[in-house]
């Protein structure tokens, strides 16, 4: 039974980072992160993760808003708060020719932590073995151990995970979300950015979907699905031209258009909008090689909502 | 663990990244060795072609020395958090509870480590082969100090350039310590300078700092009082100017380069 404390709040947090053209990152967004919980934050890129995870956790200040981490005011008490989490992200790079200890020994050092804790969380993330080689050169799958080593070095209460499985291969992110759900199991609180929307099902308590610096939905996957359960998905393997789809998102019933790697996915309000979308398929001579209905997904839901698509990972 | 040893700790960890890196990069042993003695060299050679005056070769020694220690304690820490940043590294500095003069103190301690060489370079070439000896220890001692202290409030400003700049600083940053050198009279007086030179070059501390050193060959100034007053000056200056710069790269997004 997990307690019901917040890990993390953020309430009406906005941000916008001027320039010659400014960008409205994060608008209005609050949500709640209950202690011990996975919470997922599924987006396209470019939706405002990143830069709420900045916020979060102090790099970045709001224009407005308030968080709290661990029951700490970010803005009043950031120091603190610093000693109470840490980071692990998909797109790091590494400090070049540094080996795994040296690396790990300066991270330590930082949170004041003793070199022993350096071999443990060596074995935490299972990199004993790579303890003098250079993170440098190592493969991404290799990385991503060596950051989530880094990430729990200071025994973090809340632990901020940006894409940790990104452009790793089927094996190693499948380590890697083992090492998620082990962390979790100790009582460390996770805030996960994905493209993935299955690992996001897969080890997400709750998820909340942002668009465009915008929550538009939260809740468990099966509450999130439950807001498409009346509508149906069409699937259509290949790549469609952009003209189709916009020819294919004005058709009478279909909802929304998303391309994926290779499939296009329609959302549509019932299995009559097939006839019309087959129709418009063949007219357009389009080069597909199967088509189908399919269940709801969580980008359904963000069709849905935001008549966009996620252009998530197929993982 | 109590907060200061906590700082104390965060503040070695900023060494320990420094002499790691020196430790496997040439270039960065360059930094203690072949670019040091370039300069010395240089000027050492050039000043003995045309007297054999001790004092004139002690200044170029002294003066050589006071130059490389302002650099070094003024690019270390920058260099520490430059090369996060170009790793694409700083947000986990970033997230740890590091405070940004730590920074400058890590920076110092290596710094301290790297001048120890080059003044055991400079000063026993300067003894064995041009025959300089330093006399008042005490004093030149004192000097070398007062230019470590100008390195730090210079590292200070560096920083914060840094923090508002990032990639962009690092030119202005290189090129920072050695123009300031040069506009102190690391190697003359300030006097042969046009007057309104001659007036910035009287504001700069590093200007007080070189008069210290001339001052232990006699051929400058003894004034500790004018020195630490124009460093008091630029501390404050400093400080407030990378205060400023950390807030406006928080609220900018642009503290570290999370994409």
């Amino acid at each position: 039974m997990k307690a019901l404390m917040n890990a993390v709040l953020a309430e009406n947090v906005s941000k916008t980072f001027r320039g010659k053209r400014p960008v409205a990152a994060l608008t209005d967004v609050s949500l709640a992160i209950r202690e011990g919980e996975i919470y997922g934050l599924l987006g396209p890129n470019g939706a405002g993760k990143t830069t709420l995870i900045a916020v979060l956790i102090g790099l970045t200040t709001p224009d407005r808003g308030r968080v709290e981490v661990c029951g700490l005011d970010v803005r009043t008490r950031l120091n603190e708060v610093q000693h109470q989490v840490n980071l692990v992200r998909g797109f790091s790079g590494v400090l070049e020719k540094f080996t795994t200890w040296e690396l790990l020994s300066y991270y330590a050092l930082l949170y004041g932590m003793p070199r022993s804790r350096v071999e443990e969380v060596m074995a935490l993330a299972g990199i004993t073995e790579k303890r003098d080689a250079q993170v440098a050169l190592f493969s991404s799958g290799w990385r991503q151990r060596f950051f989530i080593a880094k990430g729990v070095i200071n025994r973090p209460k809340v632990l901020f995970m940006d894409e940790p499985t990104v452009g790793l291969d089927v094996d190693a992110a499948h380590a890697v979300r083992d090492i998620i759900r082990e962390l979790n199991r100790s009582g460390c609180t996770i805030l996960l950015t994905t493209h993935y929307m299955r690992e996001a099902e897969e080890l997400c308590d709750r998820i909340a979907l942002i668009s465009e610096g915008r929550i538009v939905a939260e809740g468990t996957a099966a509450q999130l699905k439950a807001q498409v359960k009346s509508e149906e998905a069409i699937l259509i393997d290949g790549q469609l031209a952009p003209i189709l789809r916009d020819r294919l998102g004005r058709l009478p019933g279909v909802l929304g258009v998303a391309q994926g790697e290779a499939s296009c996915r329609l959302l549509v309000r019932d299995r009559g909008a097939m006839d019309p979308v087959l129709r418009a398929l063949l007219e357009a001579g389009a080069g597909f090689t199967g088509i189908r209905f399919d269940e709801p997904t969580l980008e359904d839901v963000f069709l849905l909502l935001t008549h966009t698509g996620l252009e998530l990972g197929d993982e | 663990m109590n907060e200061l040893a906590l700082s104390s700790k965060r503040i070695l960890a900023h060494a320990y990244h420094i002499m790691v890196s020196a430790k496997r990069d040439a270039f960065r042993v360059f930094d203690v060795t072949l670019w040091p003695l370039v300069l010395f060299l240089s000027m050492t050679l050039f000043a003995g072609a045309f007297t054999h005056d001790r004092r004139v070769i002690g200044l170029v020694v002294l003066g050589a020395l006071g130059w490389r220690v302002i650099y070094h304690f003024q690019m270390e820490a920058v260099q520490l958090y430059m090369d996060n940043y170009w790793h694409g590294t700083i947000e986990h500095v970033m997230i740890s509870p590091v405070r940004w003069w730590e920074f400058i103190l890590g920076g110092a301690i290596s710094a301290v480590l790297k001048i120890l060489v080059i003044a055991a370079i400079f000063l026993s070439l300067g003894h064995f082969v041009f025959g300089f000896t330093v006399v008042r220890w005490g004093a030149t001692l004192t000097g070398f100090l007062a230019c470590a202290g100008c390195g730090l409030v210079l590292s200070v400003f560096s920083l914060g350039v840094a923090l508002l700049k990032r990639g962009d600083a690092f030119a202005f940053i290189f090129a920072f310590p050695d123009a300031i050198a040069v506009l102190s009279g690391v190697f003359y007086p300030v006097t042969v300078f046009p007057a309104p030179v001659r007036m910035l070059a009287e504001t700069l501390p590093t200007t007080h700092a070189f008069n210290l050193l001339k001052s232990t060959l006699g051929m400058g100034p003894w004034e500790p009082g004018r020195y630490l007053a124009f460093l008091a000056a630029w501390l404050i200056l400093a400080v407030l100017f990378t205060r400023w710069a950390l807030a406006k790269a928080r609220r900018d997004g642009k503290l570290v380069k999370m994409k």
